[in-house]
């Protein structure tokens, strides 16, 4: 993401950045929020008219304008990997009178100017990590005997290209054809999903990952694929594919194999990688019982109190984009305070699978510097019984 | 045709109708009489749009008479008198129907006055063809009730048409009709010929590497099921791979990926027979990998058989790693995958284990080596996995070399115990006792049969170009038959694509012992009995596509209750097993039941169970309602969401064991106890 401006007043910020992809287009959404203006190009369709009154039988008109919006709310449709606001104008054109509505998809690439009345510390933090990161977008294909999932990993998002199922025949004795020959077109089938759906040139990686060693079976089917385009460029990019295990071919896999350690050392610095890894520590805290981690709001707020005490604070952007102004100056305010306390804050993307278990778990979470008893409420609907 | 005809009858009926509201009374009789001229023109008339398409003709009906209708509307008497036909004139007006028309404006546009006088003059020399028109114009109508008439036809034809759509849809996918099993046969006679001759399914599984493939290809090649000369050749092919010692394995692994690693990844089954059993043996991956194949290997088993390799020291490690920290499932890794297998398999609801300490030639036939390993197995697999001392068996054998496996091992003096076959004849006799009974008490039972493999097509040519291009509605099912019976004939509902096809040929594929040139002989069955492996051929089925490995299938019966129920939202009670990172709300995991996998995910929990020891020793279970997470060894009652839909029988147990992985381990085993239907 570009920043093209950005000026501050007690009325409010004024914003100009320029979203450069998919990723950009879900840091805008995460900072609109209900009530902001924004202006920015968008088509609409205008009907013909003289003087305000529309010409009847005529056309409607397709046209590219410059529309400023009050915002009522706003979809990122991740497979689409658009981003979608609705609004009334609260600038009057010639063809578009003043509070008309208008749904407007964000341009790639084109510029949006984003006016907020209250602008906090977590959006400036948004928009710097936006504009200074470093991208990184990993292919990944998770496959097992007759199912195959192809995914593009971006850092706040994990997108689903492409899934293919195929029940394959058993092998049996004596005759096990009919089994290779289904396992056969089921992994050309994969291998060309792949090469369809990933833009392998501008991939830093393509993670390839099954039980067993299905994953080199299909590593060299992608091979013959490419070598039989004899583009030089594709075929250099032979060595961005990295072979790894995991138990199964669902989804599930995905995560299994970004905390392996030698795909760690791969993808490391990616925004993904690191949630991953947070987010294991967060379980395996949980699992050993050694009052390190917590989750749920007034844990967190607890931990909190006793100052010093929070390493890092897990929280969802879920929560963080909350049209309501309470709720959300609530959470950036929790935010503030472990940071002030020399705590790290880890934002979640539900668009990613760690993301979403968060989520799950209120969305909040800590883990602490040193062991807290007692940090966890007390359960009052649980009841004691004996054993027979 | 036959709507068409409904509307003419329709049609005209109604015309009929309105020819009597016409009708006043001074004019009844002759009115009547004008109907039966009216009669066959009309015949004529429907018969000709009946050829013409439905939506053009319901227009046409109106307009031929329109344009003189309305002209006369406003002379409404005289013209009545004007048309009344004599009975003379009534045969004579067909033929003069081609007679000139030009006096009909003459009468049309005269003074009413005038024109009423000359009725009488005119009668006879009035062209009848006019006179007939004429009447007939009367007889129908204004033109505006026509048109409402055909506006109120035309909705209720369509109406018509669309209820008989819907039956006809509804009666070829929705309603499913039992259907008659193709020969009668004696239902009892059948079972008594087929538990005279008792089936065993046994699994063998192990660690990687124990010998587990070559043990059986060793049993088969020793009761002459694979002859000298195929075994001879897998010999050649294996030392040409570089790979000797493998000959007996490639008996039972064919794939090209099997075979070049050395690695079995798949189960595959054997059936064979003798003058008085019968088996059926699968061959099952050890490598931890390969899992989930195993699972589905255990649940088509009744008992397993586990081979340990004598001259690794895994199982040592592994049962001591337990005694020093509960954290089994983490060092299980590492040693082995022995003690995890038989723990699903425990779980799956498998209780007779025969235990074959393999490899023994290594050892010179060390009995000391033997007994510890027994005893630590014994140890482990009674205080930790819960298994009872009597139904575990242990043998030393060597597979390779085929000690003690089909033969008795002259080489092992201190062992006078029965071999590996014949502890499975054993076996066979144990499990079967009383299946007469059991069998015959379960003729009432639902059939339910899950499929363990699916070809497209009728078989052999599957994958093939030329069948799949081709549409077929002939599938080639494989299973185990879990309850009830089937015959050839009889159709069956798949579930959970709620998918119906008409049984055409069950068989089973069995080898006798002894008679390896009879090799993967059908048999062709008449009935299929609970416990079976069968092949089914089924006809007639609708959408091929929507089946998978894994359905259900049932039989239709008349009494159509909702006996399968598919969900996917279950209600489990589990049993945690030591986890090295909690299941918490929301964490994704692998589900196994019978012998698919799903992706699934816990999406609440209802209950956790803790056992809190007391100072005094004694042990307290307490119930937890407000958790989000599972650890290790608690009990809970969860809500789990898988991806797809599950089909869930209630009352059949066995196929409702659940096993729970995540990130290649198992972390619990539970029942499904409920589903939830949204």
């Amino acid at each position: 993401m570009k920043l093209i401006s950005k000026s501050s007043s007690k009325e409010g910020a004024v914003v100009a950045v320029v979203p450069e992809d998919a990723d950009d287009l879900w840091t805008l959404y995460n900072i609109i929020s209900k009530g902001d203006e924004i202006t920015l190009k968008s088509y609409r369709n205008i009907k013909p008219s003289v003087n305000g009154i529309p010409i009847p039988g005529a056309q409607a008109q397709r046209k590219l304008l410059n529309l400023t919006l009050s915002v009522e709310s706003s979809t990122f449709v991740s497979s689409e990997r658009e981003l979608r606001i609705k609004g009334t104008t609260t600038v009057p054109l010639i063809d578009v009178p003043l509070s008309s509505y208008h749904t407007a998809t964000v341009m790639i690439n084109e510029q949006v100017k984003i006016f907020k009345e209250i602008w906090d510390s977590h959006d400036d933090e948004i928009i710097d990590n936006a504009c200074n990161a470093m991208k990184a977008e990993v292919g990944a294909i998770v496959l097992e005997e007759g199912v195959s999932h192809t995914c593009l990993i971006t850092d706040s998002m994990t997108i689903l290209r492409n899934k293919i199922e195929k029940s394959i025949p058993k092998k049996r004795r004596g005759d096990s054809s009919a089994h290779d020959k289904a396992l056969n077109i089921f992994l050309n089938n994969t291998a060309l999903a792949a090469l369809r759906n990933l833009d392998i040139l501008n991939l830093k990686a393509i993670v390839v990952a099954s039980p067993g060693k299905l994953q080199n079976q299909l590593i060299e089917k992608i091979f013959e694929e490419i070598n039989k385009s004899s583009d030089k460029e594709l075929i250099r990019c032979k060595s961005k594919f990295i072979s790894a295990t995991s138990s199964t071919g669902y989804l599930q896999g995905l995560e299994e194999v970004l905390k392996t350690p030698s795909i760690k050392k791969q993808l490391s610095d990616t925004k993904v990688q690191k949630n991953v890894a947070l987010f294991d520590e967060f379980s395996k805290h949980l699992n050993n019982d050694d009052y390190r981690a917590f989750y749920g709001e007034e844990e967190v707020k607890k931990a909190l109190e006793i100052g010093g005490a929070i390493k890092v604070l897990l929280i969802t952007d879920t929560l963080l984009k909350n049209d309501d102004v309470n709720k959300r100056r609530h959470y950036i305010d929790i935010v503030e305070r472990v940071k002030e306390d020399n705590g790290d804050v880890s934002i979640f993307s539900s668009l990613h699978d760690s993301g979403k278990q968060l989520d799950q778990l209120t969305g909040i979470a800590v883990i602490l510097n040193y062991p807290v008893p007692d940090l966890e409420e007390d359960d009052d609907d649980e009841s004691i019984y004996e054993s027979d | 045709m036959s709507k068409l005809q409904l509307l003419a009858e329709k049609r005209r009926q109604q015309k009929e109708a309105n020819v009597a509201n016409n009708e006043r009374s001074g004019l009844d009789k002759l009115l009547q009489k004008r109907k039966l001229v009216a009669q066959p023109l009309l015949n004529l008339e429907t018969k000709k749009r009946l050829k013409e398409p439905v939506g053009g003709k319901l227009n046409k009906v109106v307009q031929p008479s329109l344009s003189l209708q309305q002209k006369l509307v406003d002379k409404d008497d005289p013209l009545i008198e004007l048309s009344l036909p004599t009975p003379s004139l009534l045969s004579t007006t067909t033929k003069r129907l081609q007679q000139p028309t030009h006096i009909l404006p003459s009468i049309i546009f005269a003074n009413n006055n005038a024109l009423s006088k000359s009725v009488i003059d005119i009668n006879t020399n009035i062209p009848t063809n006019i006179a007939v028109k004429i009447k007939e114009n009367f007889q129908k109508k204004s033109p505006d009730d026509n048109r409402k008439i055909v506006n109120t036809l035309s909705e209720k034809i369509q109406n018509v048409e669309l209820k008989q759509e819907k039956e006809e849809s509804r009666s070829s996918s929705t309603i499913k009709k039992p259907t008659k099993a193709k020969n009668k046969i004696d239902l009892n006679e059948e079972i008594t010929l087929k538990s005279s001759k008792p089936l065993l399914s046994a699994i063998v599984i192990g660690h990687v590497d124990s010998g587990k493939s070559t043990t059986i290809g060793r049993l088969l090649y020793d009761l002459g099921i694979v002859d000298s000369r195929s075994l001879h050749k897998l010999t050649k092919d294996a030392e040409l791979a570089g790979k000797g010692s493998f000959s007996l394995a490639w008996i039972m692994d064919q794939t090209p990926e099997e075979r070049s690693r050395g690695v079995t990844i798949d189960i595959v089954q054997t059936q064979f027979e003798t003058s008085n059993m019968r088996f059926a043996i699968i061959d099952s991956p050890g490598h931890r990998d390969y899992i989930p194949q195993m699972i589905n290997g255990i649940t088509q088993a009744d008992v397993a058989i586990v081979i340990i390799d004598s001259t690794s020291d895994l199982i040592f490690e592994a049962s001591s790693a337990v005694g020093k920290n509960g954290d089994f499932s983490v060092r299980d890794i590492a040693k082995g995958q022995t003690f995890e297998q038989l723990k699903i398999a425990k779980n799956l609801g498998i209780e007779n284990v025969l235990l074959v300490i393999n490899k023994m030639d290594v050892n010179d036939w060390d009995e000391d080596r033997f007994i510890s390993i027994e005893n630590v197995l014994k140890d482990h697999l009674t205080n930790e996995l819960g298994f009872q001392l009597q139904n575990l068996n242990f043998l030393p054998a060597s597979g390779f070399n085929g000690d003690n496996i089909f033969n008795d091992s002259k080489l092992c003096p201190w062992y006078n115990g029965p071999t590996l076959f014949q502890y499975m004849e054993i076996m066979n006799t144990q499990t079967n006792e009383n299946s007469h009974i059991t069998l015959s008490n379960q003729s009432k039972d639902q059939f339910v049969l899950t499929v363990t493999d699916l070809t497209l097509g009728s078989g052999i040519e599957s994958g093939s170009i030329v069948s799949t291009s081709k549409k077929s509605d002939t599938v080639t099912i494989h299973g185990r038959v879990n309850s009830g019976y089937l015959q050839p004939g009889e159709s069956v509902n798949f579930w959970p694509s709620n998918e119906s096809g008409q049984v055409d040929t069950i068989s089973t594929v069995i080898t006798k012992v002894n008679n390896s040139k009879d090799n993967n002989n059908k048999v062709v069955e008449k009935v299929a009995i609970p416990g079976e492996f069968v092949e089914m051929k089924i006809r007639k089925v609708e959408l091929i596509d929507a089946l998978a490995i894994g359905d259900l299938v049932t039989k239709i019966t008349k009494a159509d209750d909702d006996f399968v129920k598919c969900s996917n939202q279950l209600v489990c009670e589990l049993s945690m097993f030591s986890l090295n990172r909690p299941i918490l709300i929301g964490t994704p995991f692998i589900l196994f039941k019978g012998n698919v996998s799903y992706s699934a995910k816990l999406s609440a929990i209802e209950w956790v169970e803790n056992k809190i020891e007391n100072d005094d020793g004694s042990i307290t279970l307490k119930k937890t309602k407000k958790r989000k997470h599972l650890s290790s060894n608690q009990r809970a009652r969860v809500i789990i969401e898988t991806e797809k839909l599950v089909p869930i029988t209630e009352s059949i147990v066995k196929l409702n064991r659940i096993v729970i992985r995540k990130e290649g381990l198992t972390v619990a085993a539970g029942l499904i106890k409920k589903t939830i239907i949204s």
